[in-house]
């Protein structure tokens, strides 16, 4: 049969494989633009969220990583929540609870000092700690040596949301924090992740 | 960068003399001015009635063979007009909710600013931009500094929204712009039997229909005052009566199954 104009289908070896073609191009262009290549090992990323309710976090983040899955593709978006509650918005990525971390082996976003606390304890190679606000300020109940490790330790990367809370957590800290993302952008933590862990995975595999 | 809305801010004043006109100035002198401005004055005793009047240009006026200062007087100044009124004392929130009824008329976004602080030059732009990006945005708050009596000026860093971090507190203050449609869904305005604390009650509310985002920036200034302490009790007690509220609100709202 040849092609009728309706039938969109490939029909031939030589059709599908121009088809296959097409999406590849159009996936590897998709990953170029997130400073990506299709052999990245970056496949996913995991966000930990302390609870669903509504919060500027989980709202903007929720929205932003929905709107990501809706255009991109490549990178996976999963949720990890600490309370579970109904989210404010429809999630169109896998959410789980936190005890699954256990099973994860890409970078996670952590989200509050609770969050980067608890995924300090699985064995997770690096932690993103997007510091929506300098909760450090007011928080009293933690002990400072938790503070500490939160921020300092060598396996977590902080992202802070302005420029005045760099200054703040850099001075308070002593640590570089690694970018700046003002609302909670799931392209923007992508581009940055992707920078930041293409630059840490080296030193990892000549140790290996 | 030109917008569609139509910016009127609203100040309920109550024995703030010395301050107002810094604070009105600040709402028609940024880089987005408001488009209307309306102070409401609270019976004040320290004649800032008349620091508002001679601000504006209003006359004494004579009626029923007496003379004195109008009521009600409107003028515009840098082509931004200004309407002035005083009225009996009651609670702030019933001069706020008065003079939203006289504003309300093709006002998109309502600001408020405390008669002790003023905004800074881009507050009311940041925030536009801010209901611009985010359809789901009610209202948006900000950081500040804080400028006490020795001259000295301390940043806030104020956390972003969160609604059990709002049940247990409040972070933000008397400062913050707001959608008109969230009087119209919660058909009420502020809560007028609060003795203070009345932005607190309506943040609450406000959260549960739309989002609140916080800007990350000092966009106004408050003047810090020693509080009496029968103004701090005032305050702690009505931060009670509001978690309260907003406890049997929520309850209601699951029993209801909304």
């Amino acid at each position: 049969m040849g092609n009728s104009g309706k039938n969109h289908k490939p029909n031939s070896n030589a059709q599908r494989h121009k088809e296959a073609m097409r999406r590849k191009a159009k996936a590897e262009d998709e990953m170029a633009q997130l400073g990506l290549t299709l052999q990245s090992d970056l496949m996913a990323i995991g966000v930990i969220l302390e609870y669903l309710t509504v919060s500027q976090l989980t709202y903007l983040g929720i929205i932003s990583i929905n709107e990501f899955c809706h255009k991109r593709v490549g990178v996976d978006f999963c949720i990890f929540y600490q309370h579970y509650s109904p989210p404010p918005v429809k999630l169109l990525c896998p959410l789980f609870e936190i005890h699954k971390l256990s099973e994860w082996h890409h970078p996670v976003l952590a989200t509050s000092i609770q969050t980067c606390l608890e995924a300090l304890d699985y064995n997770i190679p690096i932690i993103f700690f997007y510091a929506i606000d300098p909760d450090f300020i007011g928080e009293h109940n933690l002990p400072s040596n938790d503070l500490q490790r939160a921020y300092c330790d060598p396996r977590v990367r902080i992202i802070a949301r302005h420029e005045d809370h760099r200054r703040l957590i850099e001075t308070e800290f002593d640590i570089k924090v690694c970018g700046i993302i003002p609302d909670f952008d799931a392209e923007k933590i992508i581009e940055l992740i992707a920078k930041e862990t293409n630059h840490v995975a080296d030193p990892t595999h000549q140790n290996e | 960068m030109k917008d569609n809305e139509k910016i009127t801010i609203i100040i309920a004043t109550e024995n703030n003399a010395k301050t107002i006109v810094r604070a009105i100035e600040s709402v028609i002198g940024g880089i987005r001015s408001a488009n209307k401005v309306i102070v409401g004055d609270n019976d004040s005793t320290d004649g800032t009635y008349d620091v508002l009047c001679q601000f504006l240009g209003a006359e004494p006026i004579e009626r029923d063979g007496q003379t004195g200062l109008p009521p009600e007087f409107e003028k515009g100044i840098d082509s931004v007009p200004i309407k002035i009124f005083r009225k009996q004392k009651t609670t702030t929130a019933h001069t706020l909710n008065v003079a939203m009824q006289m504003g309300h008329q093709g006002t998109t976004i309502f600001g408020f600013c405390d008669p002790a602080s003023w905004f800074a030059p881009d507050k009311i732009s940041q925030a536009i931009g801010v209901f611009q990006q985010f359809p789901v945005v009610a209202c948006v708050v900000s950081d500040c500094d804080d400028h006490y009596p020795d001259g000295r000026i301390e940043r806030q860093f104020k956390p972003a929204f969160d609604i059990n971090r709002l049940t247990q507190s409040f972070p933000y203050d008397n400062n913050f712009l707001i959608r008109t449609q969230v009087f119209q869904k919660l058909q009420a305005g502020f809560t007028e039997q609060l003795q203070a604390r009345e932005a607190y009650d309506l943040l609450s509310r406000a959260s549960e229909i739309g989002l609140i985002y916080h800007i990350p920036s000092p966009l106004h200034t408050n003047t810090i005052t020693e509080q009496s302490v029968s103004t701090q009790q005032l305050m702690l007690q009505s931060d009670q009566i509001v978690q309260q509220i907003t406890a049997q609100r929520r309850q209601q709202g699951r029993t209801s199954g909304k």
